[in-house]
């Protein structure tokens, strides 16, 4: 007889043995104690796994020898399951993900890849360029606005992980043959951004009328005033598709430049006078537009260096933009009470966000999202019930916008450098999207501060702003 | 080194020499009276030497001698007596020369040695002549400057016989003066200067008769930091020099760590022998344990076989409060990355990623929340994915036999990959622990020679992660006829190969070498086209492991045989075999090979020519060269293939041999960079690899930054392996700067196997919750464990070729049989736990400074145990009521009660 014990799942049973015991007897003694049935024992012995004919005699167990098992009473194997892989799908049914695509740089194209990304964030324009189906030869705004619908369609499909925009690269430069410049090496040149928005923006108002344009127009009442001859006075009314931020010295912020340009000081001949003298123009917003485009004004022809250099100086430019104090009085009062409303929702907004936040630790990013989507529709709905009946086509509620979009040049000059899209997340205020050609990034809020300028690195050139709780 | 301290401290004797007749002459005639009168003594003395009577030779001598040794100088000035002395010593010389008593002789020579300081530029060295002349015993009393001196031109001397192969002196003599200045030395803390005197002469294995316990820690200390600037083998007789001294004066463990390094097998026995003590023994084990060391002794064996490292870790993570199981999740912390995942359809890739990531973060700690709660999981990833998820269950149980337990089942699985997973699971739980019956060994051994080529394969890789180092004689028999057998596929010989070269790791085994080899050359070449083929050259170079000086035999062999692969062969073979020297020649002629080479000779050279120029053109310009040329001929091609492979390892190699020595490794990384920038795109892919090896689990800034830069390469291989490398040199560390790299390449990379490669290092990042490390340098740095470089190699041969890897995923496990915690166990003599408080800080070198300076800086004070970091080191506070039986608090330390202990009376 010999006494040992059998070690399995970290517990011990003490095991007595006949030295003529077989290893079958063994085993069974095992289940005995263990429940683990004979063909699924392993006994782990100096000798080897015990085999079913020997005679445990041989096996030179000690007395009090612990002797390991392995082996379980059930297996309860985990069934299999069928799962659809990524990897099983074939290229066409996988959307990657939802996340927007990028622009293929077809050789110095970043400046039209940027601008075609920020227009694509104006859903007025998507929506216009939905319906349009003129067509024209090449050369043509239409075939050129065609083109950029094909685009905006590629975008939207977001099948590749990039949009090659080539017909449209080759409409533009027929169209305009600005845009078809080369250097000696026969390469494309770099153009300015700004040129090609404007281009676009004026192609779309030729081909798909005014009724779209209306949304990105302003109009001022214009005063020219002499300031030697106060009876000399000149009111008219002016629009732009623009606003224009000045940068000189002292222009620290988008607003001193906006208000700077919109009081102006011109010299031109006084008829009345005979002579030149120096005419004040201020200018009042009579209509804001639902989609402000801001350019600011940082190229300049330098004659020194023959190109259009840059003025690096850093403006700061806000979220948020209330245009209050350069609206026309009367236009003012209205816009105020809209805007003091639409701020009160927006309150309730982030009240019901912060709960969200607050409510659990840990939140999924995806259920984040969905919250976001859902806040999203609500409160759209929740701003246009505050919005007034009579409105102007294309106008703005109230004298709020919220940036969306933002066009940026980094390096030194116009013709040279790199154009990049940042566009605001529809949904998320804090999630940007940054479109560097064919790459599609997230960033942050505070990288688009980072924005305003003061250095090399990209600063940004045109912001699109929204009007406050439009769609 | 200390030759130019000495030459700078014996110039003030020849100042005077230099100082113009003008200037003289004024000094002379500011001299005081006082120095006027010695003056007018000495000239008197001199004059009675030099003239013929004899009589008066005897007192002027003595008169001499004590006007020398009795003048008093400050450490500037040059004694007055030798400074008047000087004009008269070719006078003196004359005079000695036409001498003929040999009594008087001897005196008269003592006395112009000493004064032949003053004339020690004229190369002749006649210090030592005149010291071997004189007969006189006691002229260690002539004081330091002298005896200095006199080392100095014993150096000089033997280095110019050395030279110029004739012998101006006779050694014997020589020898007998060096043994008389050595004692003098160590007597005044002098020990850097002694052994350098004992290198010059070849003499140091006289040192240990002289050391006493008052210096030996200081002798002992300066001999192994003198190891990576010393020549083969003169590196050797050092360390086996403070071996002896160590052992002599009962340091053990400070020997053990020795005879480690010098891996001798005798010398871990010697060490062993040399006490009774079986607590000393325990420690002893536990430090030899960590090496996953062959050696076996009965008494302690059960501590040789880490057989209770599981019990010791989960006690770690226990009192460090890390039991509560980790997700994937919660590392990756995906909602700080700046991507949207639409979570909707399962990548198995990914899936199989957390897998991994899952092990590596609950290594060891026995359960998890993914797999446990959830086995299911496993079919979250296919085919081969489905291997290595079953077995990360063997490395969440790893070191804990029973763990054996939970991975059984899943060999009555109908699935191929799932029974292949449980094998190589179970050899994962084994790693390095080993109890009586070789539990292991007895679960896999059936199914290395089955049919199906998956389930051998796994379970040859599972015995390779669990007997590495062991060298164990039944695996030898079990895995070496697999090698030879042309019959089993190759894979399966290739494994073999390789798992015994981790088993045998640098033995030098004889068997096994001359089968790989002779496998090598029987095998049909088309089947060495096989990318496995590497991973036995591999295995062949890890037998060599360390062992630079029995790798000649075995490389000339290889250079011999005619084969496609055996450049790489040899490459492999010789950085294994120079691992950690720091060799500078090595590393040398590792770059030789890395350079191109001039306009060759051979009738093929044209056409290689011209496909480097266009493999340039199409690095630069994405050209459709390289597609071109492939198609072109195919024999040209993979003949560049191999090549390039070796040239891959080379790349390895570099970083192989630098380390664990500073200089070298900061050399490395510069010329890391050149060869990113010129370098060709296999030589660049090995780069990051090179670098990960060089700084593994040591995230240093800069290290981090010029990762991060390749990170972001154009060739998506080179950012995969950059990837994985900020991974392994973040191993363990839980570092901030990298968690927040990776999740931004998390979100940069659109690849799939980039965000796979970017998961995996994560998951290394965190290992075993930041309480594992991969460092191949244990005990405080001090001794390269070779079955875990063994291992960071493997792997990281595996990724020079990325997509190689990235299919045979589960050589990945190789990094957890590698682990190892990196903390301060501290123990009583029965080996329970016993907390105290301890100091932990960054270790500072003290090598040679005066006094007992500190060993540490910036240190805290906390209560084991403790993790350490890497360079960090722990120290027992001051009258601490206990002692450390070992000299390294690193790993487990058995303490016991200190004898002085007074305790505090607060």
């Amino acid at each position: 007889m010999v006494k040992i014990s059998i070690k399995n799942s970290g517990k011990t049973y003490p095991l007595e043995l006949s030295l003529d015991d077989t290893g079958l007897v063994f085993k069974q003694k095992i289940l005995e104690a263990t429940r683990i049935p004979i063909e699924r024992q392993k006994v782990l012995l100096k000798t080897g796994q015990l085999k079913d004919d020997v005679l445990v005699s041989s096996l030179g167990l000690k007395e009090g020898q612990v002797v390991m098992v392995i082996g379980s009473p059930e297996l309860n194997l985990p069934v299999a399951v069928k799962t659809v892989f990524l990897e099983d799908l074939k290229d066409s049914d996988v959307n990657y993900s939802n996340d927007p695509v990028g622009l293929q740089n077809l050789g110095n194209t970043c400046y039209l890849n940027s601008s075609i990304q920020a227009l694509h964030s104006i859903p007025t324009v998507a929506k216009a360029l939905d319906t349009n189906e003129k067509v024209g030869e090449i050369g043509s705004e239409e075939h050129l606005v065609l083109q950029l619908k094909r685009v905006f369609q590629q975008l939207d499909e977001k099948k590749k992980d990039y949009v090659v925009p080539r017909e449209l690269v080759t409409s533009l430069r027929v169209n305009s043959p600005m845009f078809n410049e080369r250097d000696q090496m026969g390469m494309y040149k770099q153009q300015d951004a700004e040129e090609a928005f404007t281009l676009l923006l004026r192609s779309l108002e030729k081909v798909i009328g005014d009724d779209f344009i209306e949304n990105f127009v302003i109009r001022f009442k214009s005063l020219t005033k002499n300031t030697e001859d106060e009876s000399d006075v000149d009111e008219k009314v002016e629009q732009d598709l623009k606003l224009q931020c000045h940068i000189n010295g002292s222009t620290n912020f988008l607003k001193n430049g906006l208000i700077e340009s919109l009081n102006d000081t011109v010299e031109k001949r006084s008829a009345k006078l005979d002579k030149e003298c120096v005419y004040e123009v201020n200018k009042k917003i009579t209509k804001l537009p639902s989609v402000l485009t801001v350019q600011f004004v940082r190229f300049f022809w330098k004659r020194s260096t023959n190109r259009k250099s840059k003025i690096l100086r850093k403006v700061q430019f806000p979220f948020q933009l209330d245009l209050a104090d350069v609206l026309d009085d009367g236009y003012r009062e209205e816009k105020i009470k809209i805007r003091d409303e639409l701020r009160n929702v927006e309150k309730q907004q982030l009240t019901e966000e912060r709960e969200f936040k607050k409510q659990k630790k840990n939140i999924l990013p995806k259920d984040e999202d969905e919250f976001d989507e859902k806040q999203y529709k609500k409160f759209v709905e929740q701003f246009k019930e505050k919005f007034p009946k009579e409105l102007q086509n294309g106008e703005n509620p109230s004298s709020l916008y919220n940036l969306n979009a933002v066009i940026t040049h980094q390096g030194t000059s116009a013709d040279s450098g790199h154009y990049q899209a940042f566009v605001k997340d529809k949904y998320n205020d804090n999630r940007w999207w940054r479109f560097n050609d064919d790459k599609v990034s997230i960033v942050d809020k505070e990288k688009i501060e980072s924005l305003a300028g003061g250095g090399e690195s990209d600063s940004a050139l045109i912001l699109i702003y929204k009007g406050f709780g439009l769609e | 080194m200390a030759a130019n301290i000495q030459e700078n401290t014996a110039k003030p004797p020849e100042e005077p020499k230099a100082v113009k007749p003008e200037q003289k002459k004024t000094e002379e005639e500011e001299i005081s009276e006082e120095d006027e009168k010695l003056k007018n003594d000495l000239e008197l003395l001199v004059e009675r030497l030099t003239e013929e009577d004899s009589s008066l030779y005897s007192q002027a001598l003595d008169q001499l001698k004590e006007q020398i040794s009795s003048s008093t100088t400050s450490m500037t000035a040059v004694p007055k007596p030798l400074k008047f002395l000087h004009p008269h010593y070719e006078a003196l010389v004359k005079a000695f020369e036409s001498w003929s008593d040999p009594a008087l002789k001897s005196r008269f020579a003592d006395i112009l040695s000493v004064l032949s300081m003053t004339h020690s530029d004229n190369g002749k060295h006649d210090a030592l002549k005149f010291r071997l002349i004189s007969g006189e015993e006691s002229y260690t009393d002539w004081g330091h400057e002298y005896i200095r001196h006199l080392a100095l031109e014993i150096g000089d001397a033997t280095n110019e016989s050395l030279e110029s192969g004739e012998t101006q002196f006779d050694e014997a003599e020589i020898k007998s003066i060096v043994l008389k200045i050595v004692p003098f030395f160590l007597k005044h803390n002098q020990e850097a200067d002694a052994v350098d005197l004992l290198l010059e002469t070849d003499n140091i294995s006289e040192l240990p008769q002289f050391v006493d316990k008052n210096i030996f820690r200081r002798v002992g200390l300066y001999l192994v930091s003198c190891v990576p600037l010393l020549p083969p083998p003169d590196d050797l007789e050092f360390l086996q020099t403070a071996f002896a001294i160590y052992l002599e004066h009962g340091e053990l463990t400070q020997a053990l760590a020795l005879a480690i390094r010098i891996d001798d097998e005798e010398l871990i026995e010697s060490v062993f022998k040399s006490t009774d003590d079986l607590t000393v023994k325990k420690q002893l084990a536990l430090m030899l344990s960590k090496q996953n060391s062959a050696f076996k002794n009965e008494e302690v064996q059960d501590l040789l076989d880490n057989r209770n490292l599981s019990e010791k870790f989960q006690y770690v993570i226990k009192e460090l409060n890390l039991q509560e199981p980790k997700l994937p999740e919660d590392i990756y912390k995906s909602h700080l990355e700046s991507v949207r995942h639409e979570a909707t359809i399962d990548s198995a890739k990914q899936n199989l990623a957390s897998s991994f990531v899952n092990a590596f973060l609950n290594m060891g700690y026995g359960t998890d929340k993914m797999l446990t709660e959830n086995e299911n999981w496993i079919y979250k990833t296919k085919g081969d994915g489905k291997l290595s998820t079953v077995a990360s269950f063997g490395a969440i149980h790893q070191w804990d036999v029973d763990g054996l337990q939970t991975l059984d089942k899943y060999l009555y699985s109908s699935e191929e990959e799932i029974k292949a997973g449980a094998l190589l699971g179970m050899g994962l739980v084994g790693a390095g622990v080993h109890d009586e019956v070789e539990s292991v060994l007895l679960l896999l051994q059936d199914y290395v020679t089955n049919s199906n080529k998956k389930l051998a394969m796994s379970a040859i890789l599972g015995l390779a992660l669990s007997f590495s180092g062991s060298q164990n004689e039944d695996l030898l028999n079990l895995l070496l006829p697999l090698v030879s057998n042309l019959e089993v596929p190759i894979e399966v010989s290739v494994l073999s190969a390789l798992a015994l070269g981790h088993a045998f790791v640098g033995t030098c085994n004889g068997e096994i070498t001359s089968t790989i080899l002779q496998t090598l050359l029987e095998r049909d070449f088309a089947q060495l086209e096989n990318k496995w083929i590497k991973f036995m050259a591999l295995g062949l170079g890890l037998l060599f492991m360390g062992k630079a000086e029995q790798v000649d035999d075995v490389l000339e062999t290889i250079r011999a045989i005619e084969h496609p692969i055996s450049k790489s062969l040899e490459v492999l073979t010789r950085i294994s075999a120079y691992a950690g020297t720091g060799n500078v020649l090595e590393i040398q002629g590792l770059f030789e090979i890395l350079t191109p080479k001039g306009p060759p000779s051979e009738e093929e050279t044209k056409d290689e020519d011209a496909d480097e120029d266009e493999e340039e053109n199409g690095e630069k310009g994405n050209s459709k060269a390289d597609n071109d040329d492939e198609d072109e001929d195919d024999e040209d091609e993979e003949k560049k293939v191999t090549d390039d492979a070796s040239l891959a390892y080379a790349v390895l190699g570099i970083a192989v041999i630098a380390l664990g020595e500073d200089i070298g490794k900061a050399m490395s990384l510069r010329h890391y960079g050149h060869l990113l920038d010129y370098g060709s795109d296999s030589i660049r892919r090995a780069v990051p690899l090179g670098v990960g090896l060089l700084s593994t689990a040591n995230p240093q800034v800069n290290i981090i930054e010029s990762l991060s830069r390749m990170s972001h390469d154009q060739d998506i291989d080179v950012a995969i392996n950059a990837i994985f490398a900020m991974g392994l040199i973040g191993t363990g560390t839980n570092n901030a700067r990298l968690a927040q790299l990776f999740r931004q390449l998390a979100a940069y990379h659109r690849d799939g196997n980039a965000l796979f490669a970017t998961r995996i290092a994560q998951g290394l990042t965190h290992l075993g919750k930041g309480t594992l490390t991969l460092n191949p340098f244990t005990t405080e740095g001090r001794i390269l464990s070779k079955v875990t470089l063994a291992s960071l190699l493997t792997v990281a041969v595996a990724f020079v070729d990325p997509s190689f890897i990235l299919e045979h995923h589960y050589l990945l496990y190789f990094l957890c049989s590698a682990a190892r915690p990196r903390v301060l166990v501290t123990v009583d003599e029965e080996l329970n736990e016993l907390p105290v408080t301890v100091r932990v800080g960054k270790a500072v070198d003290v090598v040679g400074q005066a006094g007992n300076p500190k060993t540490i800086t910036g240190w805290v004070t906390q209560t084991t145990p403790v993790l350490l970091g890497y360079g960090e080191k722990a120290e027992l506070e001051e009258n601490s009521e206990y002692v450390a039986l070992s000299s390294f608090l690193d790993g487990i330390v058995i303490l016991k009660k200190n004898p002085d202990y007074i305790e505090d009376e607060k």
